[in-house]
């Protein structure tokens, strides 16, 4: 039965929604019901990288498609525009035509603009035409590899119903910056990405910012781009390779989500913060993270996670306990004792330990493994004889992930180590499940799987040095099985038999794993 | 019987073929339309659904409760919809598509829609008609007319094997 032709006019334009024009164009051939959708869907997605005739007749089709649409008074809610120019003749038309299309689209109720520019040539000519900045009905603007300066803001007006900005690889200094942002009160969406000549970004006057991010800006030297903004309005901040400006005891009453990854930031003055509405945390690669003890005012936190190649200090004030926390730590033996490195661990995942936490360890350096042992003895001694009574009590992991293939991929090597390791993860804490990634038909991943099987179940390491560590937890883990998850038709653990994983075959978004009951943990 | 503070309500939703389903109210009420009947006191029985089949409705109601199971997190639930949606048929999905604009759930509407238009990128016309049960009613004349007129948008087409 033909269903998707007798749908309605309305679900068929949403689904052109997601086509560019070429695309959507092309669906008039289906049938004679299809023949005529494509001509009044509300947006126009035009870029000249499948086009194969050249720029003028490109661009030409562009302006007749406009022109169609102005004389039959239809709407344009969104024109995307993806161009590559070659040489600056084709620069001067593109500027000739926008002074003459804005206008109408301006006319026909455009309010989302996306202009990219795709070029070889020498990227200061390239500057946008000052009619963008007239276009009154805008309410979202996505430029992209133009140069933004004097010139381009002579006729700026004050754009008081744009609410979304958006500036990728564009050239722009800061007072430029600074009008654009001045003109556009309103502005709820900021997202900035590798703009050069822009050394700082104050955006501390936009008291209507929800959504702020900024990615990769660097000033010329190479230093992280400050970045100043206004706390109280901030829903979402994500910032990928930037400076965030933090001032102490600063209200972040409306943030929801905080995004960190290569961020410099104040972290003493983050301590003294207030997130009351923070629901989702992530902190990835901060490096300056590394000798502070980080508390984190946020009494609603739902969802941290962390990852790094050293294990952090990070407390939360929070009485919930239905939060989750994703510790993502490699393993590096770079200085320090790897017994330091296991009871920092255990540190960390004593302060999380209100939460839900997964664990997962990138063991990036094996260590010899006379020494993994030596330092399995060092790490006995602390924990039992800590002097602090349960100190260092082994804290209860949700789901524990080791992923021993990031430098070495002999097997080998990984499997004689395995038990070793497992005694140091048990002495710090006690995973509910271990999760193991395969791949349908890896013999290695088979390996590790039948490896880790022999460890838990049976209690062997084929090592005597080995064996007596295994007896330090053995005594606590009651049960073993091993489990599986389909993804389709009904997405839950079920046991399978060893012996049938050998002759398994799934699909790729299949789960496995090692479920393990110890004595005490419900 | 007014349901008690802190106890999850179940919702019962019937399918056009007479299948019912239980489902949570807090994961049921992503569809504009079922929360509308909520709110209009409709659900103390069970809610008919006089368009959707009972197949399409299973779905639906899979899709409903694993991604309300996700907390505010667009990039996870995101991953979901694209999981939920990679091993669905051209018919399911056309289905999910009437459906999802029936009971008003924007997200799985522009989750649908941007698939089906994905499937169809760069593909002939003679293989979407196909997937899609697509009928042809152009004579080849006007089909030929349509084609030369458009002519621009045939290039990098995968080809048409047999058809």
């Amino acid at each position: 039965m033909d269903i998707l032709s007798e749908l309605p006019k309305e679900i068929l334009h949403k689904i052109l929604y997601f086509m560019s024009q070429k695309e959507a164009v092309r669906t008039s051939v289906l049938s004679k019901s299809w023949r005529n959708i494509w001509c009044t869907r509300p947006n126009l997605d035009f870029s000249d990288a499948t086009f194969k005739g050249n720029k003028q007749d490109f661009l030409s089709l562009v302006t007749r498609c406009l022109q169609r649409y102005y004389d039959q008074r239809l709407c344009v809610d969104e024109f995307h525009l993806r161009l590559t120019l070659v040489d600056y003749l084709d620069y001067e038309s593109l500027v000739s035509l926008l002074e003459k299309w804005i206008p109408l689209l301006t006319n026909m109720g455009l309010k989302k603009f996306c202009l990219s520019l795709n070029s070889e040539l020498y990227s200061t000519y390239l500057r946008l035409p000052s009619v963008v900045f007239g276009a009154e009905s805008l309410q979202d603007l996505h430029l992209e590899n133009f140069v933004l300066d004097q010139k381009t803001i002579e006729r700026i007006v004050l754009l008081k119903n744009l609410r979304s900005l958006r500036l990728r690889r564009d050239w722009i200094e800061d007072e430029i910056f600074q009008k654009i942002i001045g003109s556009c009160p309103l502005i709820e969406t900021l997202d900035i990405e590798r703009c050069a000549r822009l050394r700082t970004i104050t955006v501390s006057d936009l008291h209507h910012l929800k959504y702020f991010s900024s990615s990769d800006m660097y000033d010329s030297i190479g230093e992280l781009c400050p970045i100043e903004i206004h706390p109280p309005s901030l829903e979402t901040i994500r910032i990928r390779f930037g400076n965030l400006r933090l001032h102490k005891g600063a209200d972040f009453r409306n943030l929801n989500e905080l995004y960190l990854l290569g961020a410099n930031l104040s972290w003493d003055h983050m301590s003294s913060c207030k997130f009351p509405s923070l629901k989702r945390l992530r902190i990835d690669t901060c490096d300056e993270l590394k000798e502070t003890e980080l508390f984190i005012d946020a009494p609603n936190i739902l969802d941290f996670e962390y990852d790094g190649d050293f294990v952090p200090s990070i407390s939360f004030a929070t009485t919930l306990n239905k939060w989750c926390s994703d510790i993502n730590v490699a393993y590096m033996r770079l200085n320090g004792a790897p017994s330091l490195w296991f009871l920092k661990l255990n540190e960390q995942l004593t302060s999380l330990i209100q939460s839900e936490i997964s664990l997962t360890i990138d063991l990036f350096h094996m260590n010899d493994i006379e020494e993994v042992i030596r330092e399995n003895i060092n790490l006995v001694r602390y924990i039992s004889g800590g002097g602090g009574g349960n100190k260092h009590a082994a804290v209860a992991v949700e789901t524990l992930s080791l992923h021993c293939n990031s430098l070495m991929n002999l097997s080998l090597l990984h499997l004689s180590h395995m038990s070793s390791i497992l005694s140091s993860v048990f002495s710090v804490c006690r995973p509910r499940n271990i999760n193991v990634d395969f791949c349908i038909g890896s013999k290695e991943d088979r390996d590790r799987i039948e490896c880790l099987w022999k460890i838990l179940r049976e209690r062997e390491s084929g090592r005597d040095e080995d064996d007596r560590f295994i007896q330090l937890w053995s005594q606590d883990l009651e049960e073993v099985s091993f489990e599986i998850k389909r993804w389709y038709p009904v997405e839950e653990w079920r046991l399978i038999p060893l012996s049938d994983f050998s002759n398994y075959r799934g699909k790729g978004y299949d789960r496995i794993r090692f479920a393990l009951q110890w004595r005490g943990l419900p | 019987m007014a349901a008690e503070t802190g106890t999850p309500t179940t919702l019962t939703l019937k399918s056009n073929d007479d299948e019912l389903f239980s489902v949570a109210e807090s994961a049921a009420i992503l569809s504009v339309t079922i929360r509308n009947m909520v709110e209009d006191g409709c659900a103390g029985g069970v809610i008919p659904l006089d368009n959707v089949d009972g197949k399409t409705l299973a779905s639906v109601i899979t899709y409903m409760n694993g991604i309300s199971a996700i907390p505010a997190d667009e990039e996870k639930k995101k991953s979901y919809r694209d999981k939920f949606l990679s091993d669905k048929d051209f018919e399911t999905l056309a289905d999910m598509v009437l459906a999802a604009n029936y009971l008003n759930m924007s997200c799985l509407m522009d989750a649908v829609s941007a698939k089906i238009a994905q499937v169809m990128e760069k593909k002939s016309v003679g293989w979407v008609r196909r997937k899609f049960g697509i009928e042809n009613d152009y004579t080849p004349e006007e089909e030929a007319a349509v084609k030369e007129e458009h002519k621009w948008t045939f290039e990098g087409v995968e080809t048409d094997d047999d058809n």
